[in-house]
């Protein structure tokens, strides 16, 4: 009765069970965490906690932990041997014990885990007679001594590894009680040769440990990180005990990893693998054929039972997919470690959405846990149905990376970042990977492996890379010293052409047509509509050819699209032709039929994107001679009449072109925008000559001048883009190649030459410069943003300010989407 | 040619290590003042030891040379030294686990848990550093770049783990791992 007493009044220890635990700054994350899965009756190893009182008491005793501590503690270990029948310190059935740090917040520099504490000579030897054997014994006793000395007395331990070599070796063979004492005074001595007071009583190791979590909490790097982040140094750390348990006890037990969806593609499905008497460490390594959980027959009905059971109590907890390493001992289930799961991009979007539908999570919280990054990667090209549909499989292995890819198959990782470099789509084939490979993999378009799982390097790699990646196609025989293949009886030289789509497995002869960005993936366009409406945005493309422009539109784009001509024209294959035109026209003596020609080049070039618009509204940009890009095409540039560099400086170029335009329009509504204006006399004249060939007029606005007068453009009723770059460029006085290369100015601004990088930061001057337009853009009127020169986070600035309107790359289009449906305006 | 005095090879033995650095790299690495350094570059230069290209300095073989011939006078001793080679050995078997813990942080797309034992190994080897430093007290500028770079790793700053063009704690270990190759008598061919 007294004993219970002090547990409650005074205790600086509990157990993990208890519900104060929970608050994770009195008990740390790690024992916080514990306490949340036990109260959901999620099964772990019995564990303990010693509070944050704990560490103060120590602080305050000098550095030593006090008699009361300890008292608690060993309390605290008789209730863990009563949960599991076995006694600390006992010879015959010995309590395991793992001790972890736990402060409030995780820091860097905190002591980091020991596992095994407990065993002696005389239990080790106990152990390597039970049913998992010498090995297992051996191994478990020497990871505790390895740990022991590397984490709390600073021994390096692969030269204590070294140091024992012969005595271990010794204890392998001859598995008696001289060997493994041997072994044990070996370890002892180099310990003391290098300085530090040791015991082989697992009590005095516990202690030990203890304190080594304690003064970890004043190591240089957590007092470091804590002062960085303003974290006080009286917070305290806690230390998490918990009782171990093995997966490689007997043939009731094992370990694995498990998903609650399918972090590939987000499925609602258990995912993941499970070895069957072992250790959770030969999963990575691949030694041993795991059982594949996805299989639900594969799996012992109990134990599917609990995994569908524990996977929705998690799901419910954490409001996410988890992953989850667990163990089986002897037929009972043991969960260790839960968190949010790692997924790809596909799977992320996929589960966010499917947590909404699931009202787990509100719209908002799915667009948050995306991040821009992800919908970039899924908005990528995938194969064309046709192509697909006539394609022959070759064979098929298991998809453990999403996306497709075509390229040649090259059979070594230094030679596929050679093709590539060279410009080649490669697929690098590979018996197995390894990080030996990795330049390989970077520069591959996608990976396929004869052998291996769901956790071979191949897979795990190529999913962080984010590349294809196909692993265990078990049909394909990789000859390495002929450079050959061999599927089914017929062999290939390296450099065959094949197709790859890394979430089926499945693997095609030759080349697949790839389709542009963000089609198929229902789940992107939810999101990517929920976005929309969050931020009112209308995010317009600029293709770059009639091809991207009709592609996009059939992937569904109902905004609007801002072409420029010239990109038109060098799509098309004219601009040599046309350049020299234009350099002719702006001569006095130029003769009538390059005016024709000029027509025609434009004609030919714009009619197939005005065509393929069908519904969706086309904005051409004319061609601008004044522009940075005239000057780098156009030989001779500077002998050009003066007047040609003006926005109507050469009527009769200016008509070629309008009238091209308006032939390929044929009768359609298509607008044309004109650059470089300033005053509205001058936008004025140029809405006179294209209403004249049946067109409408518009501008993009990139000089000071016309931004001030702005609002008598808006009152024209024309739609006018505002090249924000080209405005803060010229406003700053950089040359052009200067924006194209941020980085530069990222440097120059860290060296404090400049107070920010203005194109990622919009400079005062230049907001106020902005602030006719945008309230313009907030009463509705039909200005927009052209954020081709722009990164996103500044689009995202834009939007804040009250812009609604965007246009960028085709590429960009859905990653602007998202980033503004997440920016928050107020 | 004359010997380098104390300071002229701490600066281009920077040079040495670094291949191609600025002199403000040079003079942050191996703790001198900033003009210093430049003052030593440039009588360097002007000797025909080193280049300049684009504001970085590149030693010239007749550079290389006097580096090598300081170490060989001023450590010379230490090349016989058991305790010494000794340490070397210890030193190869942690190289070997730091470069392999590199390129699994690497493709783990610098997974934290990675991180945490290849930031451990660090701290094992500015640990055995200090062994060095009472014969060759220069090193403990190793032990204090090594520090900074990993309290900026710690602040999430995952740059300074591997970049190339940061002091990240790869580059220090390369420069080190060079370091006591040439002290021990052992240049590697680069």
């Amino acid at each position: 009765m007294r004993m219970a007493a002090t547990m409650t009044n005074n205790a600086f220890v509990r157990e993990v069970t208890d519900s104060d635990v929970e608050d994770a700054l009195r008990f740390g994350g790690k024992a916080s965490g514990l306490a949340k899965m036990a109260r959901a009756g999620i099964p772990i190893p019995p564990a303990f906690v010693i509070g944050v009182q704990g560490f103060h008491q120590f602080r305050a005793n000098g550095g030593r932990i006090g008699e009361q501590l300890l008292v608690q503690v060993h309390n605290a270990i008789r209730g863990l041997e009563a949960q599991s029948g076995r006694l600390f310190g006992d010879k015959d059935r010995p309590l395991l014990i793992s001790i972890r740090s736990g402060a409030p917040v995780s820091m860097p520099g905190m002591m980091d885990t020991v596992l095994n504490l407990g065993l002696t000579s005389a239990s080790a030897l106990t152990l390597a007679g039970g049913p998992g054997g010498s090995d297992f014994a051996l191994d478990t006793w020497l990871r505790f001594w390895r740990m022991f000395a590397d984490i709390v007395l600073g021994i390096d331990p692969a030269e204590l590894m070294k140091a024992v070599k012969t005595p271990e070796a010794t204890a392998r063979k001859d598995l008696d009680q001289a060997s493994f004492d041997a072994l044990e005074r070996t370890i002892l001595a180099h310990i003391e040769r290098e300085g530090e007071p040791v015991s082989a009583d697992p009590t005095h190791q516990l202690h030990k440990t203890i304190e080594a979590v304690f003064r970890s909490w004043d190591s240089a790097r957590a007092k470091a990180y804590r002062k960085h982040h303003g974290i006080s140094d009286d917070l305290g750390t806690a230390v998490t005990i918990q009782t171990m348990v093995f997966g490689n006890a007997d043939e009731n037990s094992g370990s694995g990893v498990a998903f609650t969806r399918n972090p590939n593609d987000g499925r609602r499905a258990l995912y993941g693998e499970y070895l069957i008497g072992r250790q959770g460490e030969d999963l990575v390594s691949g030694t041993h054929t795991p059982i594949d959980l996805s299989d639900s027959k594969a799996l012992d009905p109990a134990l599917r039972e609990a995994f569908d059971k524990h996977s929705k109590t998690l799901e419910a907890l954490y409001c996410d997919a988890v992953d989850i390493e667990f163990t089986v001992e002897a037929g009972s289930l043991y969960f260790l470690q839960v968190r949010p799961a790692k997924r790809t991009a596909a799977a992320a979007i996929k589960i966010a959405e499917d947590l909404v539908e699931e009202g787990a999570i509100s719209r908002d919280a799915a667009l948050a846990r995306i991040t821009p990054d992800q919908v970039r990667k899924v908005s990528r090209p995938a194969f064309d149905d046709e192509d697909l549909a006539r394609a022959n499989l070759v064979t098929q292995g298991l998809g453990s990376s999403p996306g497709h890819a075509c390229g040649a198959a090259v059979l070594d990782a230094d030679r596929a970042a050679e093709r590539a470099l060279a410009g080649d789509n490669v697929i690098l084939l590979r018996p197995t990977t390894s990080p030996q490979d990795i330049r390989g993999m970077i520069a591959a378009n996608g990976i396929i492996t004869a052998r291996g799982g769901a956790l071979s390097h191949a897979a795990v790699v190529s999913r962080a890379l984010d590349r294809p990646c196909i692993v265990g196609c078990d049909a394909i025989d990789v000859d390495l010293n002929n450079k050959t293949f061999t599927i089914a009886g017929k062999t290939y030289p390296e450099g065959e052409q094949i197709s790859m789509d890394g979430s089926t497995g499945k693997v095609f002869a030759g080349v697949l047509k790839l389709k542009g960005a963000g089609a198929g993936l229902p789940a992107l366009k939810h999101l990517l509509g929920w976005a929309d409406e969050k931020s009112s945005a209308s995010v317009w493309v600029s293709p770059k050819s009639s091809e991207e422009l009709v592609e996009s539109v059939n992937a569904g784009v109902r905004t609007g699209n801002v072409v420029s001509i010239t990109d038109l024209i060098i799509a098309h294959g004219t601009i040599t032709k046309f350049v020299e035109l234009t350099a002719a026209i702006g001569r006095a003596d130029a003769p009538a039929s390059v005016a024709n020609t000029i027509r025609s080049i434009v004609h030919d070039a714009c009619s197939p994107a005005v065509a393929g618009a069908s519904e969706s509204p086309v904005w051409l940009r004319l061609p601008r001679v004044s522009s940075d890009r005239a000057r780098r095409l156009i030989d001779n540039w500077e002998e050009l009449p003066a007047g040609f560099f003006l926005p109507l400086g050469s009527s009769s170029y200016m008509q070629a072109i309008l009238d091209g335009i308006s032939a390929a329009a044929d009768r359609k509504e298509v607008g044309v925008l004109i650059g470089g204006v300033s005053s509205v006399a001058e936008f004025a004249a140029f809405q006179q000559k294209a209403k004249r060939v049946g067109l409408s007029a518009g501008m993009v606005i990139n000089n000071v001048m016309a931004l001030d007068n702005i609002l008598h453009f808006v009152d024209s009723g024309a739609p006018i883009w505002i090249d924000v770059a080209d405005i803060v460029r010229t406003v700053c006085g950089f040359p052009i190649e200067v924006q194209q290369s941020l980085d530069v100015l990222d440097q120059y601004a860290k060296e404090a030459l400049i107070p920010v990088n203005p194109f990622r930061t919009l400079p005062v001057y230049v907001s106020n410069l902005l602030a006719a337009a945008t309230s313009a853009a907030e009463r509705g009127m039909s200005v927009g943003v052209e954020g081709g020169g722009m990164p996103h986070e500044m689009l995202a600035k834009l939007h804040q300010m009250g812009f609604r309107r965007f246009s960028v790359p085709v590429g960009r289009r859905d990653e602007l989407r998202f980033v503004l449906g997440r920016s928050d305006k107020e | 040619m004359t010997a380098l005095s104390e300071n002229e090879f701490l600066v281009l033995n920077g040079a040495h290590l670094k291949k191609m650095a600025t002199a403000k790299e040079l003079a942050r690495a191996v703790g001198v003042g900033a003009a210093e350094a430049e003052a030593v570059l440039n009588a360097a230069a002007d000797k025909g030891q080193l280049m300049v290209a684009e504001g970085k300095y590149l030693l010239l073989p007749d550079g290389t040379n006097a580096v090598h011939e300081f170490y060989k006078t001023a450590y010379g001793a230490l090349r016989s030294n058991q305790s010494v080679l000794a340490w070397y050995e210890r030193f190869e078997t942690i190289n070997d686990q730091f470069i392999k813990q590199v390129s699994e942080w690497q493709s783990a797309d610098g997974d934290d848990r990675i991180q945490a034992r290849l930031i451990k190994t660090v701290e094992r080897l500015t640990k055995n550093i200090q062994e060095l430093t009472p014969l060759i007290p220069r090193y403990q500028a190793y032990v204090d770049r090594f520090g900074a770079s990993v309290a900026l790793v710690d602040q999430g700053e995952k740059d300074y783990v591997c970049k190339p063009t940061l002091d990240s704690v790869h580059n220090v270990w390369f420069e080190f791992h060079e370091d006591i190759l040439s002290v021990i008598g052992r240049p590697r061919d680069t």
